[in-house]
């Protein structure tokens, strides 16, 4: 009781002091820039940039507050969940665990697992599963394909109405896929997409961050695109979608070339967006689940040039399409898909040209940047009523410092499609065998229904 | 590559058997962990306000803008000599007539009086305080430009103990802080502002608006720059005043001609003038060069400058303003000539009583009348 007192206590504190900080940010934020107004026409491109930026940030935060996860009771659909795993021995036996452990009736649901050819022990761990979980369906293939195909090969096998995607590295809540078919039904959604936390936010500074940034990307990003149902991106780590729909435009996803080249990445991005065309794309904030993300900054950078790479194929597919939109969803995505490539022009003219040139403080435009990164943060810590608020600037200063430059890196190698944190490359192979490990009775052995399947 | 680079093993190793639902962090942060991440949660609260109070406290944008929003809720501060010096320049100050005392200040801000800078542009709030202090003790009148064209005319006398307080550029601290600071001692001064200067640099300059709204309190708003608050090429690696030096023109490899310079000069005299007009809504008449710079000093890279700007100035504004004669500064007077008047550099180190010295020893030197004030 006087616990459960005294946590109410603090959070009404750490909340109202987080609030006046943040309340205060945004008056300075405003004063700055009505102090500025009056040099806009003097430096019409730059001062337009940061104008049009902090409108868009702003009617993001404050869109992503009209906000509500949808709340239908309807019926429950069938739902197949498939999970592409690739030399993940160490992981899968507690994926497919977790899958199971899902809160969900039995009969309308099933789990697919496709190992993308992996030469470790995975397969070996799939099948020891198999034995405790006698409604697991597992695919393989004799070698990596990419996770397109494996994600392919989990849509044709299964036969129910809404197709699931969960990240081997992901985590569900019990309740998160009850959640995750509430918005099918509007027959108007094609795709739900959850929400992702970071599992590992424990583990070092760099997850920290990046819990900031998920936060932010889910909730208000997606949150605020969510109202229109235009949600750009259906996140790979926890989605679901209807599969008639995803059948009429599968062939075309498996066979999507960029610049002379097979996409090997950005698939969830690259679904969204061939279904967002002419349907609507949802975010369920209460369909939640956990993911891992990478530890080394190494391995983070990587995964983020990958992330830039399908950012840049998409966001320029998607602005063929986009102005058919709710006006505020098309203004505010094709300002979001320009904001990243003038950014790096405008920070290298904010900090190395104007100092050099003309003699211009960067004190003024950093200390702009660093109220956008407090503000930022604030809310993260405000929302979760988190004591670890302050990674959000960590995170922006990792963004202006790197991430901001990495557009035009991935820009130059967009063309090339290594995956870099999976170990496999794409291999365009003639002949492909898929085993098929359909639902396997019993307690004593796995008998294997075998399936040959060739490559399309 | 196994999952465990990617940091995912460990995360997972809880989930097997365990709960969907991650503690704060993998795996159990335990007691003290969790303390610790509200200690720097909360420690980081405060150092989080650092960079703004650098921001305030050391870059120029940030006093002027930390010192908008003081100003919005703060009067600045009043100055009240003690009665022993008001008594000293009430009975002190001599009586001067047929003269006028002309001084020129830039910046008016706080910092500048904790660290007074020799020399400098900005003066201390405090310091402004008791110098307008020592001004009403001693008798001052303060005068408009208007008056002081007049004057020259012959229309007009101006009143004894006259005193023309001047500002150059168009300073945001000038309106914040001088503007409020005169308005008590109901005394007026002269803005002399750069045309496009605050769409440059609106943190920095007062608005037109603003400037405009001085005009009721008696300020006059006259004539700064155009372009020339600026430095050009004077072709022997030299960055010079943009009124003070033959310009190097680097297509045709050479210095501009006399009459070019001239040319040059009138256009920008002119430019000046109408963009002083245009930001106070009123007449211009009066000029002071940027920089203090119009050919006369070493500042030149031809002597013959000197003589041009003068008579350009001198065909565009009835009054002509330099910083020249600092140390032997001398009043204006009905005999002066109207394109050389002069003005008395208010140092930032200077006090009350040191200004109010230099001003008698000027008027004891130069003013056609004075006499003791009992």
């Amino acid at each position: 009781m006087t616990a459960t007192v005294a946590r109410l206590f603090g959070s009404i504190l750490w909340r109202s002091t987080l609030g006046v900080y943040l309340a205060a940010l945004v008056a300075f934020v405003l004063l700055s820039k009505a102090v500025y107004l009056p040099a806009f026409w003097n430096d019409p491109i730059f001062a337009g940039y940061g104008i049009a930026v902090s409108i868009y940030l702003a009617s993001r935060f404050a869109l992503s507050m009209l906000y509500r996860p949808c709340r239908d009771d309807g019926p429950l659909p069938t739902v197949t969940i498939v999970i592409p795993a690739m030399n993940e021995e160490d992981a899968i036996a507690g994926t497919i665990e977790a899958a199971f452990a899902v809160d969900y009736p039995p009969e309308l649901l099933d789990v697919y697992i496709v190992d993308d050819g992996s030469t470790d022990r995975t397969w070996a761990e799939v099948r020891r599963a198999a034995e405790r979980f006698p409604q697991l369906h597992a695919l393989r293939f004799s070698h990596n394909r990419g996770k397109r195909a494996a994600m392919a090969a989990g849509i044709r096998a299964s036969s129910a109405e809404i197709v699931c995607f969960v990240d081997s590295d992901s985590r569900l809540e019990p309740d998160a896929l009850r959640e995750l078919v509430r918005p099918f039904a509007d027959r108007r959604v094609a795709i739900a997409t959850g929400h992702a936390d970071v599992l590992n936010r424990g583990d070092n500074l760099l997850t920290r961050l990046q819990e900031v940034r998920y936060y932010v990307a889910f909730r208000v990003i997606k949150g605020s695109e969510s109202i229109f149902g235009a949600v750009t991106c259906a996140s790979g780590c926890f989605s679901a979608y209807r599969r008639d729909l995803l059948l009429g435009v599968l062939e075309r996803w498996e066979s999507q070339h960029f610049l002379g080249r097979e996409a090997t990445f950005g698939d969830d991005r690259a679904l969204t967006n061939m279904l967002l065309r002419t349907h609507r794309v949802v975010y369920q904030s209460t369909a939640r689940c956990h993911t891992a993300v990478p530890t080394t900054m190494r391995r983070f950078l990587v995964q983020q040039v990958r992330w830039k790479k399908s950012w840049l194929r998409e966001s320029l597919i998607a602005c063929t399409f986009f102005y058919r939109k709710h006006p505020v969803a098309a203004v505010s995505t094709y300002a979001s898909n320009i904001f990243p490539l003038v950014a790096p022009i405008v920070l290298f003219h904010a900090l190395v040209l104007g100092p050099v040139r003309a003699g211009i403080s960067p004190f003024t435009y950093l200390i702009g940047l660093y109220a956008m990164a407090m503000a930022y943060s604030l809310y993260y810590g405000w929302q979760r009523r988190s004591p670890y608020w302050w990674a959000g600037v960590a995170f922006v200063a990792l963004y202006a410092g790197i991430l901001v430059w990495q557009t035009y890196w991935a820009v130059l190698t967009a063309r090339k499609t290594s995956w870099g944190t999976r170990a496999g490359l794409v291999d365009d192979g003639g002949g492909l065998r898929i085993i098929d490990l359909i639902g396997a009775p019993g307690p004593v052995g796995i008998p294997i229904a075998m399936a040959e399947l060739r490559a399309a | 590559v196994s999952a465990r680079d990617d940091g995912v093993a460990d995360a997972i190793r809880w989930t097997i058997g365990g709960p969907a639902r991650p503690p704060d962090g993998a795996g159990d942060p335990g007691l003290r962990r969790r303390l610790l991440g509200w200690i720097v949660g909360l420690i980081a609260l405060p150092i989080s306000v650092l960079p703004f109070l650098a921001f305030a406290r050391f870059d120029d944008t940030g006093k002027l803008m930390s010192l908008r929003a003081e100003r919005a809720v703060k009067e600045p501060p009043s100055v009240t000599l003690p009665a022993s010096d008001a008594a000293f320049y009430a009975g002190e100050s001599a009586v001067y007539g047929g003269a006028l005392v002309v001084l020129v200040y830039h910046g008016v801000m706080d910092d500048a009086d904790r660290e007074p800078e020799s020399e400098g542009m900005v003066v201390g709030t405090r310091r402004f305080g008791e110098h307008l202090a020592m001004f009403e003790a001693a008798g001052f009148r303060t005068v408009s430009m208007e008056a002081v064209a007049a004057w020259q005319r012959g229309s007009a006398e101006l009143p004894d103990r006259a005193l023309l307080i001047t500002f150059d550029d168009g300073r945001q601290d000038a309106i914040l802080n001088a503007a409020p600071m005169l308005k008590r001692h109901g005394m007026r001064a002269t803005m002399s502002v750069i045309g496009g200067a605050y769409e440059h640099a609106p943190a920095y300059h007062a608005s037109p608006r603003d400037l405009r709204a001085l005009r009721t309190d008696g300020w006059s708003i006259e004539a700064h720059a155009a372009e020339s608050h600026t430095a050009i090429d004077a072709g022997d690696g030299r960055r010079l005043p943009y009124l003070a030096a033959r310009r190097y023109l680097p297509a045709e490899g050479r210095l501009e001609t006399l009459a070019e310079f001239r040319l040059r000069v009138r256009r920008e005299l002119v430019a000046a003038r109408d963009a002083a007009s245009a930001i106070g809504g009123g007449e211009v008449v009066s000029f002071t060069w940027p920089f203090g710079a119009y050919g006369a000093d070493s500042r030149t890279n031809d002597p013959a400058l000197a003589a041009i700007t003068v008579q350009e100035a001198r065909a565009v504004y009835p009054l002509v303003f330099n910083d020249d004669g600092q140390d032997g500064y001398l009043p204006v007077t009905r005999d002066s000539d109207s394109g050389r008047l002069q003005r008395l550099r208010v140092d930032p180190t200077w006090d009350a009583r040191e200004l109010w010295n230099r001003i008698q020893v000027a008027v004891a030197a130069g003013a056609p009348t004075v006499r003791d004030a009992t």
